[in-house]
């Protein structure tokens, strides 16, 4: 049994996960039948390239030094002093991941472009010549993408550094305070080398996910990163492998510096958590400390909830024109929502294949996790390690994988549903749930590793044959953890970007974010329609999140554990 | 060498009072234990001492400096925390140098002191290893060096021996009370367990409920209890509850306390008192310790009761007796191997002076 459900996964993942890679590898240098490094050579040739990597490594460097600038001080606050409605603050943080940063793109152009909200108020108090208007945004596209990624992105950064800090024992820190160490020298030499594995989980994912963004460049017509220029090369993919070229750069610059980012800040793993009472030193904030704190969040949440904020008056107005606020109310864009098929559907397929990729997760997310904690040997351990290989892989590298690499194998049938051009949907199913399928394995084995051993021992001694105690005693002990993780993956999978911007081409087949960039492009009440699906998706996220919230409670950062 | 001394200290969590109004002196260069059961603000009182919480009331001095409102980093007190709290990440020199380097020493003067406060604890030739690859004693002996390193101005103990095995415990507890002797360091020794400081305190001084009911040597603690509960905390004890009958002379004096009838439901008691507000009528609590109780002495008694043995338990050096009078089961040692068959009538004698006579309230 233990070696058919093992075969099982390694034949899925091999299939779903390290074929693909190991697909574009070679299609980026054969030209025929010959190996050849010309279209590196080109990628290093060409300044155009060149310029794009350099700002998509800064672009993610810059996002997760930013996101660790925002987090890092909230936690440590949150997690080590005493702060009237810390409790507050905790729900708050989440906020901004109810939103792919691509569709809040869209909301924050009202806002920053040239005829925006600031402008039109600069324009009305004389600070600004009609005729020369600033654009916030593509004039400085760099720092558009970067602001709202780091927006978008420093809860989880914080929810990973909230959870190394809370495994980090208190009372090794008082034990250097009672040595003598001022406040600044404990942080450095006892908290932050216990941090620093917790951190490296955060700050991996942070940069990943930055450094291979697509929706956000896209929206924001900046053309100088990586993910564009390999979105720009799908449709010559047959012919120029270029983009395959191009993909391998984008993972092996994501591979080399998760290595050395592992080697360097999470080599060293502690397990920290106190063996006697951790009462931690007693530390109230002053009424000054307290509203510095809360002024700092409340701007921080205002900044992070302004492209939410432009998001949900662009959806709930029919026309916004050159005025700093929408000049009348209409549920016309939510009626356009359920009135157009392609909208419509979207919604209809985006809940399908999320919750499709779920139950999928759920299924082998459990297995790979009760492997890997009750079993523990080579093929599980293999399992697991596989299982988190998405987290450091770019989401585009999949789906250029999922394009082409199945259509030339003997399929005995199957080509059909692993076509994206004919129908993207096992493959867009597919690809959440590898993407997904991190978190839910996390949270399996965090439940698992918290529910002794002995308690199904205990079944089994009275008679409980293997099944039984899986369903007596183990899922319901896993239950609230499950239901945590599953909720994190239907959540993610419903405002997916990258693979449904490649591989959803037909707009019978569109995902709720594709169809949003679809309609963004549309002129006329285009960008309306887009707005009410992205408010119609902040509600289903939000409302998802919050459950997994109070389902996991503070153990939610570790969900994000690389 | 501190004096340590707290003047009416109080400290409460929402309602719950966790110390409450406790004054105390500590000697320079004593071994003071704080003795009590779990949530009885021993812990507490400790941190307070250490400065990681802020009484709410009162003040604590080191000799003549007030410490309140000074922070843990410039109190000068080594503590050895209950889990060791050794930095997993830093060696044991690294653990032990930690407030060598804060203190900003050179690092010659740092290895020297390095090496002299592993060799007081026996850990010579382990400076590198991490904890993780130290047994629970070495570990704990790491946290005591790298309290004792910076020559701190008090030691303080949180049930440095707790997490340790029963055999490991006796091993150390000699150790620690070979150091704070060799360092007459002035130390504060938290702990639930009486044994341990019976062993080896100075002094003790008992909590309950956050109040300090009782401080004393080990041995007056043991002998004299001010108050049932003390006398039942600190071991086993045959306890009558009566009324006091009558006090014979009244300036006995202090040292041996007044000789005293009681009348129980076992028949009349002859004991001793050292509370001084007693007076015939009052309702009392009769303690007497199984050790104390002899069976079948010949000759004049005080106190002498016929019994029906009803078990014996075998412990070992000692045979614990449980035989019923009329209406109380009383508990007595004997030594040896053999004693007395079960359902066999036994005579129980004790001493007036091994009785002590108590206030029949809680006393707090």
């Amino acid at each position: 049994m233990t070696r058919f459900l093992q075969a099982l996964l390694l034949i899925l993942l091999g299939f779903f996960l390290l074929y693909p890679i190991a697909y574009v590898v070679p299609s980026s240098a054969l030209e025929g039948d010959t190996w050849t490094g010309y279209y590196y050579g080109l990628l290093w040739r060409d300044e155009m390239i060149r310029r794009c990597m350099v700002t998509s490594l800064g672009l993610a460097c810059a996002t997760t030094v930013g996101t660790t600038v925002v987090a890092l001080p909230l936690a440590y606050v949150q997690t080590r002093r005493r702060l009237t409605g810390s409790s507050v603050i905790t729900s708050l943080v989440l906020v901004p991941l109810v939103l792919p940063p691509f569709v809040g793109a869209l909301g924050l152009e009202r806002f920053l472009g040239p005829y925006g909200t600031l402008n039109l108020l600069c324009m009305h108090v004389g600070l600004l010549a009609p005729e020369r208007p600033i654009d916030w945004l593509s004039g400085a596209g760099f720092w558009g993408v970067l602001f709202l990624q780091v927006l978008h992105l420093y809860p989880i950064m914080y929810l990973n550094v909230a959870a190394a800090l809370a495994n980090v024992d208190p009372v090794l820190e008082d034990a250097a305070r009672n040595l003598g160490a001022g406040e600044w020298r404990v942080f450095r030499t006892v908290t932050l080398p216990l941090l620093l594995p917790g951190y490296f989980a955060g700050a991996s994912l942070v940069f990943v996910w930055a450094f291979t963004d697509l929706g956000t460049p896209l929206v924001f017509n900046y053309s100088q990163t990586l993910s564009v220029q390999v979105f720009n090369h799908i449709s010559d993919r047959e012919t120029n492998p270029l983009g395959y070229a191009l993909v391998v750069t984008a993972l092996v610059i994501t591979a080399v510096l998760f290595v050395l980012g592992r080697w360097l800040l999470g080599r060293r793993s502690y397990a920290t958590v106190s063996r006697g009472a951790a009462a931690g030193m007693e530390r109230r904030l002053s009424v000054k400390a307290t509203v510095a704190v809360w002024s700092a969040f409340l701007l921080l949440t205002a900044l992070a909830l302004l492209p939410h904020l432009g998001v949900l008056l662009m959806a709930s107005t029919s026309y916004w024109g050159l005025t700093a606020w929408p000049t009348h109310i209409s549920g016309d864009a939510f009626r356009m929502v359920f009135s157009e098929p392609v909208a419509y559907r979207s919604i209809v397929n985006s809940l399908t294949y999320s919750c499709a990729s779920t139950l999928l997760d759920l299924v082998c997310g459990l297995a790979i996790a009760w492997l890997a904690v009750r079993k523990k040997d080579v093929l599980s351990r293999l399992l697991d390690a596989l299982a988190m290989i998405p987290l450091a892989l770019p989401g585009l590298v999949l789906a250029f994988g999922y394009l082409t690499c199945y259509q030339r194998l003997p399929l005995f049938g199957l080509e059909r549903w692993l076509d994206p051009a004919k129908s993207p949907t096992l493959l867009l199913i597919v690809a959440y749930a590898v993407r997904r399928l991190p978190y839910m394995t996390r949270a399996a084995v965090a439940g698992l590793e918290q529910t002794p051993v002995v308690l199904e021992e205990a079944a089994a001694n009275l008679g409980a044959g293997r099944w039984r105690i899986v369903r007596t005693v183990t899922l319901p002990l896993l239950a609230a953890n499950l239901l945590a993780g599953a909720i994190f993956t239907f959540a993610f999978a419903l405002l997916e970007v990258s693979d449904s911007l490649m591989l959803a081409q037909q707009e019978a087949y569109f995902p709720i974010t594709r169809a949003i960039f679809g309609f963004w492009l549309r002129p006329d009440d285009g960008p309306y329609v887009a707005s009410a699906m992205g408010v119609l998706g902040m509600i289903l996220l939000g409302v998802s999140l919050a459950a997994a919230g109070l389902i996991l409670g503070r153990k939610m950062g570790e969900l994000f554990k690389a | 060498m501190t004096r340590i001394r707290l003047v009416e200290v109080s400290k409460h969590y929402g309602r719950t009072v966790a110390v409450d109004r406790v004054s105390l002196t500590v000697e320079s260069g004593e071994l003071f234990f704080l003795l009590g059961t779990s949530g009885c603000g021993k812990t507490t009182l400790l941190r307070m001492l250490a400065g990681f919480v802020e009484p709410d009331r009162g003040e604590i001095y080191f000799d003549e400096q007030c410490m309140n409102g000074v922070p843990p980093q410039r109190r000068d007190t080594g503590m050895v925390f209950q889990s060791f709290a050794l930095w997993p990440h830093r060696t044991v020199a690294g653990n032990v140098a930690y407030g060598l380097e804060v203190r900003g020493l050179g690092r010659a003067l740092r290895e020297h002191k390095l090496q002299e406060a592993l060799r007081l604890v026996r850990l010579e030739g382990l400076a590198a290893r991490r904890p993780a690859q130290l047994s629970g004693g070495q570990q704990q002996r790491v946290a005591l060096a790298r309290a004792l390193v910076i020559e701190p101005r008090v030691l303080l103990l949180d049930e440095p021996l707790a997490n340790l095995d029963a055999r490991l415990r006796d091993e150390l507890r000699g150790e620690i009370l070979r150091i704070q002797r060799q360092t007459q360091v002035t130390t504060v020794y938290v702990t639930h367990d009486q044994k341990e400081a019976l062993a080896v305190a100075d002094r003790i001084g008992l909590l309950y409920g956050g109040r300090l009911v009782q401080v004393g040597p080990p041995r007056e603690l043991y002998l004299r209890p001010a108050t049932r509960q003390v006398a039942q905390f600190l071991g086993d004890c045959n306890l009558l509850t009566g009324q006091l009958v009558e006090i014979e002379d009244p300036s006995h004096g202090e040292r041996q306390g007044r000789r005293c009838a009681v009348r129980t439901a076992c028949g009349p008691v002859r004991g001793v008192t050292w509370c001084d507000s007693l007076e015939p009528g009052d309702s009392v609590c009769v303690v007497v310790r199984p050790e104390f109780v002899r069976l079948h002495e010949s000759g004049a008694h005080d106190n002498c009761f016929v019994a029906r043995v009803e078990e014996t338990h075998f412990l070992g050096e000692v045979v614990r007796i449980v035989a019923r009078t009329d209406s109380f089961l009383w508990q007595c040692l004997a030594l040896g191997c053999d004693g007395p068959k079960p359902s066999s009538s036994v005579q129980l004698t004790f001493a007036a002076g091994q009785c002590v006579v108590l206030p029949a309230g809680d006393g707090v």
